[in-house]
């Protein structure tokens, strides 16, 4: 099975968000990149399939250079090979769009069985490009997938929804966009990691070809009002029981 | 949210790609596997077995040496995983500074091609376990006294003698023994099980709860003459490996000073008397300047060391000089954490006062902070004051 996952590096806004002056950016200093969470558990199934059942795990990833340190990474996992495209202009010159159809040009060169997505980014949480690159190479697509199975040369996927799951069955090639939490991502072990350093990572330059999406304003959601101790231990419950009344939470 | 600890004089920024991304990986182990589990290890004094596998597999059992199974990552790589791991507890730590810089250097380095073959791979990947026979119950500060003997009886030697206050002792597979022979002192090769050979754990220790401390024991104990280390002849390819493991320790402890900092710090500024919180008051502000103070240094020296050790050119004096102020460096701090920490700091709940426990051991252990004083004094001087 050759896999193709598709990976994004974002900004760790685990610790800190600000929102630069102009209001359209987030401030970068201080923060480190890190691979997508979505993405990280693309890779993990992507690896856990080849060691499974064989095959080559291929990362594409459009960013700046500094992205390949994030391809790296995903080669110390366990992916055989990266390929990066380098994005040319300013980070909001690249929508979405032009986003999914650099990335739709570049598998047209790929031979693979399976492409695989992370839900959406962690920062544009945009949610467009697996399924626009489906779209853009006329490729059966499933989103939000959160387990694959192989049974009888045919693949089973389940994805959650209201009351339930969904379960397709596919043949390859086909594009799925997986969600975080299907898997624990390994850590790159320090072997993985020096043969990852010793691994060439092709690049190719590409431009934006499609209007971007216009960020007109970032804001931070308010600030939520503190909680309220109402007391300690069970001497508490009177009181909780009241406030739960008064919101018409219990009755 | 994952540790990040202070970082004043941006060391980090000095990282390349591959470093940064080896001290996520042990940062993250640290978080995820050893911090969950360390405090019911250290009151029940248990070695937690399961994390020897996952030490294996990741690549930190003696991560520096290149071929045989092992990672080969940098001086300064190796570093960042001895700080992470002792940054969980210094029973951690040792079990890898024992494994990597006391076992299988000594094997890499002194080895025959066929003892490297045989153990190299499997002590990577954690499936055997080494451990390193040098002191004895009378001679601790002064090894080259030891009076352990092998004694030549035709294909074998027949060892007798007893080494104490040895890591890993009752979990390993094989132990690197220094004895003395007709020929001066060789390193042998003896593995569990070899008739006359008993491996017994040292109790009620109050620091280094969680590590595996103890004796062995050699009666009549026949080891094959080629379980000998060709390479290893007299006392110092011993105190060679003994500046293997001094390195590891001066990284450990910023790693140990650095979790109770960060607690003390954090719990300063949450903890609040007299109206607010205590990190306001200039007592504890001057005990967290101090702390910083002190671990900046401490980061500084190994920072530089890594590169000296990288080109080859680190020496027994500088490699002392830096075990003996970080652990000492690590003991202040963790003293001052607890202390902040008030009478909470004397619970497992918190860190400090484990690693305050811990580095009582981590100071007199692989060369006492005296002797390290010594040497020191011996190379500023050129007199020796213990020879």
């Amino acid at each position: 099975m050759k896999i193709v996952v598709c990976l994004k590096r974002v900004l760790d806004t685990q610790e800190r968000v600000e929102i630069a002056p102009d209001g359209k950016r987030l401030v970068s200093t201080g923060l480190d990149y890190v691979m997508n969470t979505h993405d990280e558990c693309a890779v993990e199934e992507a690896i856990r399939i080849k060691e499974a059942k064989g095959g080559q795990v291929t990362v594409l990833s459009l960013g700046p250079s500094g992205a390949t340190e994030t391809i790296r990474e995903a080669i110390a996992m366990g992916a055989d090979e990266g390929l990066l495209l380098e994005a040319e202009g300013d980070e909001e010159a690249w929508g979405p769009k032009s986003t999914a159809s650099a990335l739709a040009e570049a598998l047209k060169g790929l031979e693979f069985d399976l492409v695989f997505f992370g839900l959406e980014s962690g920062d544009g949480s945009h949610h467009q490009v697996g399924l626009a690159v489906a779209e853009a190479l006329g490729l059966p697509a499933v989103d939000g997938v959160k387990k694959i199975d192989f049974q009888d040369g045919k693949i089973v996927v389940r994805r959650a929804v209201e009351l339930g799951e969904e379960v397709f069955e596919l043949e390859p090639p086909a594009v799925l966009t997986l969600v975080d939490g299907m898997n624990r991502p390994r850590h790159p072990s320090l072997r993985g990691i020096m043969l990852a350093k010793r691994k060439e990572i092709k690049t190719i330059k590409v431009a934006p070809r499609e209007e971007p999406l216009r960020l007109i304003q970032l804001r931070k959601p308010p600030e939520r009002a503190g909680g309220e101790i109402l007391g300690e231990g069970k001497g508490a419950i009177p009181k909780l029981l009241e406030k739960l009344h008064e919101a018409g939470l219990v009755r | 949210m994952g540790f990040r600890g202070a970082d004043l004089y941006e060391l980090d920024s000095l990282l390349n790609e591959e470093q940064r991304l080896i001290r996520k990986t042990a940062r993250e182990f640290v978080d995820e596997e050893v911090l969950p589990i360390i405090k019911g290890a250290f009151e029940v004094r248990r070695f937690p077995t399961e994390l020897i596998p996952r030490l294996g597999e990741l690549g930190f059992l003696g991560a520096n040496l290149e071929g045989y199974g092992a990672a080969g990552v940098d001086e300064l790589s190796y570093g960042l995983v001895m700080e992470e791991l002792e940054r969980g507890d210094s029973a951690i730590r040792s079990f890898a500074s024992v494994q990597g810089g006391l076992v299988m250097w000594p094997i890499y380095t002194f080895g025959s091609e066929e003892q490297k073959e045989r153990w190299l791979p499997r002590l990577a990947r954690g499936e055997a376990v080494g451990c390193f026979g040098l002191t004895e119950p009378e001679f601790g500060s002064n090894p080259g006294g030891l009076q352990t003997r092998a004694d030549r009886d035709g294909d074998y030697y027949v060892l007798n003698g007893v080494k104490t206050w040895i890591t890993n002792a009752t979990l390993a597979d094989v132990a690197l023994v220094w004895a003395r022979t007709d020929e001066g002192i060789r390193g042998f090769l003896v593995e569990r099980g070899t008739p006359g050979f008993t491996q017994a754990k040292i109790e009620h220790k109050m620091s280094l709860r969680t590590s595996d401390t103890g004796e062995l024991v050699f009666t009549d104990c026949r080891i094959p003459a080629e379980n000998m280390l060709p390479q290893a002849q007299g006392l110092k390819p011993a105190l060679m490996c003994l500046n293997q493991a001094r390195y590891s320790i001066a990284w450990g402890a910023v790693g140990a000073a650095l979790a109770c900092y960060e607690e003390a710090r954090a719990y300063a500024l949450e903890r609040v008397q007299f109206g607010r919180p205590i990190g306001s008051f200039q007592l504890i502000q001057e005990k967290l300047a101090e702390m910083l103070t002190e671990i900046t240094k401490a980061q500084l020296l190994v920072f530089r060391l890594a590169q000296l050790k990288e080109e080859g050119r680190a020496d027994h004096v500088q490699i002392s000089l830096a075990k003996r102020n970080n652990v000492a460096m690590a003991q202040m701090v963790a003293r001052s954490a607890r202390e902040i920490l008030g009478a909470n700091g004397i619970t497992l709940d918190y860190q400090a006062v484990r690693h305050l426990m811990n580095l009582e051991a981590v100071k007199t252990y692989e060369g006492t902070h005296e002797i390290h004083t010594l040497i020191l004094g011996e190379a500023i001087t050129g007199l020796s004051a213990f020879k």
